[in-house]
């Protein structure tokens, strides 16, 4: 029974997976850019909710507030720094890997310099829910809910409205939706900066549920980069399979084998996930 | 992805942007300089030992702190090498060669504390165990591509941090006290060795047989195999060379430090400021890690002094300001001027005369093994059939190419011609049916092994090594397997039998379309094949192109090629070249024969022509069918 428990767990830790990864996969799908900043984006916005919960905000008043801050700081790194950067399609794909592993940087020491480097979480939510033999903790459930919430509202967005059709023909052919007239330039902003902003709205489930600090970032970039690409970098649904998967993973192996193990799973699963199947778990084998 | 990112990165250069306009006079140039460069080895050596010899008299005369700041920037030097190897030259980016750092500093002090090894030889022997360990690394992590190796490399680092962490052999994570004195004096030497010997690794990499290999692979790893190199070798040689250097330092620093711990030798940060040096210097260029590494060592070296909080920040500040303005470093800058361009590879500097080349190479020809040139047929394509997904891109395919035989392809867009071309050469797997080449089957055997076997192709869209001269490009495919006086020889026959003399040292990313179409051919024959695939070699050719192309056709049973076969749409140029001509349609062979046969079979002239027109003389349509 402890087992199903662990495994439903995983599962649900799944589901946070799969938000700290949404963006990430929006940004790569949109503009073709792996963000190393994003975990940066998760930490910061977790922490602005600690901070605000400090000062007697509601965690769900400070969610909106954080997530509109993060797509205002995305919009404007978009603007100054990615947008910039120019080269054959070789040179930038290294030359934004660069950049945004230096905004990481950046980003991180600022946190630091503003929060410490003490793991921080807020005691929200702590009371416990018993389902039939199962006990869930509330901020976790509550965490899942709003996630999926989340994920399905860019679900809808990307497949009802014009905005997000454009932006998924973007993705699909940016020399295609240039010749519709979508201006690329303006769907790289929105897309940039609702990444940052699911990012943002991650960090405030994350740090209901554990303890966050600034230098945790690349972690998180990494777990995110791990769902995405067990799923096919730049696939939604494939995106979903890979965070139940990280998260089950992870909580079984930390029961099983500690708290080692747990930390190094997901390279290891990037490793070999990587090494056999490239182009992620819902792959067709072909070509 | 490549594809997408190709053109936002074009739409983005139109915007007009301060940031755009001071990029676009910055854009790197290519590292292949289109003149040879006027620099000679020995003021360039000459140069490298005033710089050396200035270096050490004030890091060693100094204080103890000028001392320390000069092992640092030897340190960073070394490691900017070293990274310079496997990203620069090689082009996979890795953020985890700390990994190999931290391997040599546990090894040292694990030597020095367990058997008492002087902290020298412990570094070396570490440094030679991190080489040893890279080989089957290098194997595994070297499959993953781009943004995978390099997050690869990463988590592998953060991986072996985290199990040494737990280890009470290697400290566990209170960490080792390295016993010894304080010497700074023999450490900084030391370091200052690697330093020049990562140097002298990087110096061989810009103009060896090997660092063109390495280059080769950089540029289009998947042509590189189609000229022959064996590029697993090559990407697992250069990532033990750039493991190597880190690990000599790393155990010289840990002795220098006299105590390590995980997070400290596998500092990420390290990495990060390493990525850094080299990439303001200039990625991929010989002097660029250099000046990378002492200015921006000194510059942080200052930061850490005046704003330690913020050092982070700032070098990440730096990276940022680097991308946007100096996208191709401080050598970059200076290459403008002409200064430091990569020197490039050129042979001879005359090349001798055509029939001079023909005699030489004709002497060094050894001819094939007898028992197999008997057989009349080179290659065999049995029922082969070719699926992507669901998608039947070859039925059932039957193609033979006799030696001394000429044969041309021809139908419609999507009737599999490529498809076929890929299959032979190894590039897509068949689903089914059998390949025979030479006698052998082709299945399963790497791409660059049937190039040195003699199966050489051109790709259907130019696809030139871009940071290399046409000189590169051509010495590079000539290189498959013989020696490098011979490969020259090739090189230059090939040159002068496609009139590529006058522009042999132009990079080749500059070339007009029919330039690189004849670049593409240069570099099948150079290999020297006694099969050579030629896919659409005479599209966008002018007359005159045509004329030099058709030449080297007809010549080319003459200098050991067996056999030729080409997809063609230009019909008029093949009519008098062919022995045979294929039609396919839909993934499947229609009908094969004679040309002025096949271009009067009413089926042909349907499909090219639509129905109603006349069958007048077979020469007469051919000379019209130039889709």
């Amino acid at each position: 029974m402890t087992y199903v428990q662990v495994v439903l767990n995983g599962i649900l830790l799944g589901g946070f997976y799969l938000l700290m990864a949404q963006g990430l996969n929006l940004v790569f799908g949109v503009m073709g850019i792996v963000n190393l900043a994003h975990g940066a984006f998760i930490v910061l916005g977790g922490l602005g909710v600690y901070s605000l919960y400090g000062v007697g905000v509601n965690p769900f008043l400070g969610l909106v507030i954080v997530m509109v801050a993060g797509a205002a700081l995305g919009a404007v790194i978009q603007w100054a720094v990615i947008e910039r950067i120019h080269g054959t399609a070789r040179q930038h794909e290294l030359l934004t890997l660069m950049a945004t592993f230096g905004l990481s940087y950046i980003l991180i020491n600022i946190g630091q310099q503003a929060w410490g480097s003490d793991y921080r979480t807020i005691p929200f939510l702590q009371s416990a829910v018993t389902v039939g033999p199962f006990r869930f903790s509330l901020s976790l459930l509550v965490g899942v809910a709003l996630a999926a919430a989340i994920t399905l509202g860019i679900a809808g967005w990307l497949t009802r409205t014009r905005s997000g059709k454009s932006l998924r023909a973007q993705a699909q052919s940016p020399l295609g939706a240039g010749a519709c007239g979508i201006n690329p330039r303006r769907l790289r902003l929105v897309g940039f900066s609702v990444g940052a902003a699911v990012a943002a709205a991650a960090g405030m489930l994350l740090v209901m549920t554990q303890p966050i600090a600034p230098q945790a970032a690349t972690n998180f970039t990494i777990v995110a980069f791990v769902v995405i690409a067990l799923g096919g970098l730049g696939d939604y649904k494939g995106a979903a399979l890979g965070a139940v998967l990280v998260g089950v993973v992870q909580t079984v192996s930390g029961y099983q084998l500690g708290a080692v193990v747990q930390a190094a799973a997901p390279y290891l699963m990037l490793i070999l996930v990587m090494l056999f199947r490239p182009a992620g778990l819902l792959s067709r084998k072909a070509s | 992805m490549i594809d997408d990112t190709g053109t936002t990165a074009g739409d983005r250069g139109r915007h007009r942007s301060l940031g755009a306009v001071l990029a676009r006079g910055m854009r790197p140039r290519h590292t292949g300089g289109r003149l040879p460069s006027a620099r000679s080895d020995g003021t360039q050596g000459l140069v490298l030992v005033v710089l050396v010899a200035a270096f050490l008299a004030w890091g060693l005369l100094g204080s103890l702190s000028t001392n320390q700041l000069a092992i640092d920037i030897a340190m960073f030097v070394a490691l900017a090498y070293g990274f310079n190897i496997i990203s620069g030259f090689t082009g996979y980016i890795s953020f985890g060669q700390v990994v190999f750092f931290g391997f040599g500093a546990f090894a040292t002090a694990l030597l020095v504390i367990h058997l008492d090894v002087p902290w020298f030889l412990a570094a070396v022997l570490g440094g030679l165990g991190a080489a040893v360990v890279a080989v089957p690394i290098g194997a595994v992590m070297l499959r993953l591509q781009g943004i995978y190796f390099a997050l690869g490399m990463f988590g592998l680092a953060y991986v072996v941090s985290l199990l040494l962490s737990q280890w009470e052999f290697t400290g566990g994570s209170t960490g080792l006290v390295v016993p010894g004195v304080i010497a700074q004096k023999p450490v900084l030497l030391s370091v200052t060795g690697v330093a020049v010997l990562a140097f002298a690794v990087n110096a061989f990499m810009a103009r060896s047989p090997f660092g063109l290999r390495a280059m080769a692979v950089r540029d289009d790893e998947q042509v590189a195999e189609a000229v022959g190199v064996a590029t697993t070798r090559v990407k697992v040689m250069a990532f033990v060379l750039s493991a190597l250097m880190p690990a000599l330092v790393g155990g010289m620093v840990a002795y220098n430090r006299g105590f390590i711990d995980t997070s400290t030798v596998f500092n990420p940060a390290i990495d990060l400021q390493v990525i850094v040096l080299v990439l303001a210097g200039g990625i991929g260029t010989l002097w660029g890690p250099l000046i990378g590494a002492v200015l921006l060592t000194l510059i942080s070296d200052q930061l850490a002094t005046a704003l330690p909080d913020y050092q982070l920040a700032l070098f990440g500040v730096l990276i940022v300001l680097v991308t946007i303005f100096l996208p191709g470093g401080v050598v970059s800058l200076v290459n403008r001027w002409g200064g430091l361009r990569r020197e490039i590879v050129r042979g001879t500097a005359d090349l001798p005369t055509e029939a001079e080349l023909e005699r030489r190479l004709a002497a060094a020809h050894t001819p094939r093994a007898n028992d197999r040139a008997d057989d009349p047929d080179l290659l065999v394509c049995t029922d082969v059939g070719v699926d992507f997904g669901g998608v039947r891109a070859l039925r059932s395919v039957d193609f033979t190419v006799r030696r001394g035989q000429t044969v041309f392809i021809i139908g419609a867009n999507g009737a599999g011609k490529t498809t076929l071309f890929n299959a032979i050469a190894g590039a897509v797997p068949p689903s089914k049916g059998t390949i025979v080449f030479d006698g052998r089957p082709v299945h399963g055997v790497p791409a660059h092994q049937l190039a040195r076997r003699g199966l050489a192709r051109t790709f259907q869209i130019p696809r030139p090594f871009a940071s290399m001269t046409v000189w590169e490009n051509v010495y590079v495919a000539a290189l498959g397997g013989r020696h490098r006086r011979q490969a020259q020889e090739q090189a230059a026959w090939v040159v002068q039998v496609l009139g590529l003399e006058e522009i042999r040292f132009a990079a080749s990313d500059t070339l007009a379309v029919g330039h690189r179409r004849m670049v593409e051919l240069a570099r099948a024959l150079a290999l020297g094949p006694s099969l050579i695939l030629l896919d659409e070699v005479m599209a966008g050719m002018s007359e005159d192109e045509l004329e030099v192309v058709r030449d080297a056709i007809r010549r080319m049973p003459s200098f050991g090629v067996d056999a030729v076969a080409g997809i063609e749409h230009v019909i008029k140029a093949i009519v008098d070249l062919a022995d045979e001509i294929v039609v396919m349609d839909r993934g499947s062979t229609i009908i094969s024969g004679e040309p002025t046969e096949i271009l009067r079979h009413p089926e042909v002239i349907r499909a090219y022509l639509g129905t109603g027109v006349g069958l007048g003389a077979g020469t007469a349509v051919a000379g019209d069918v130039t889709p």
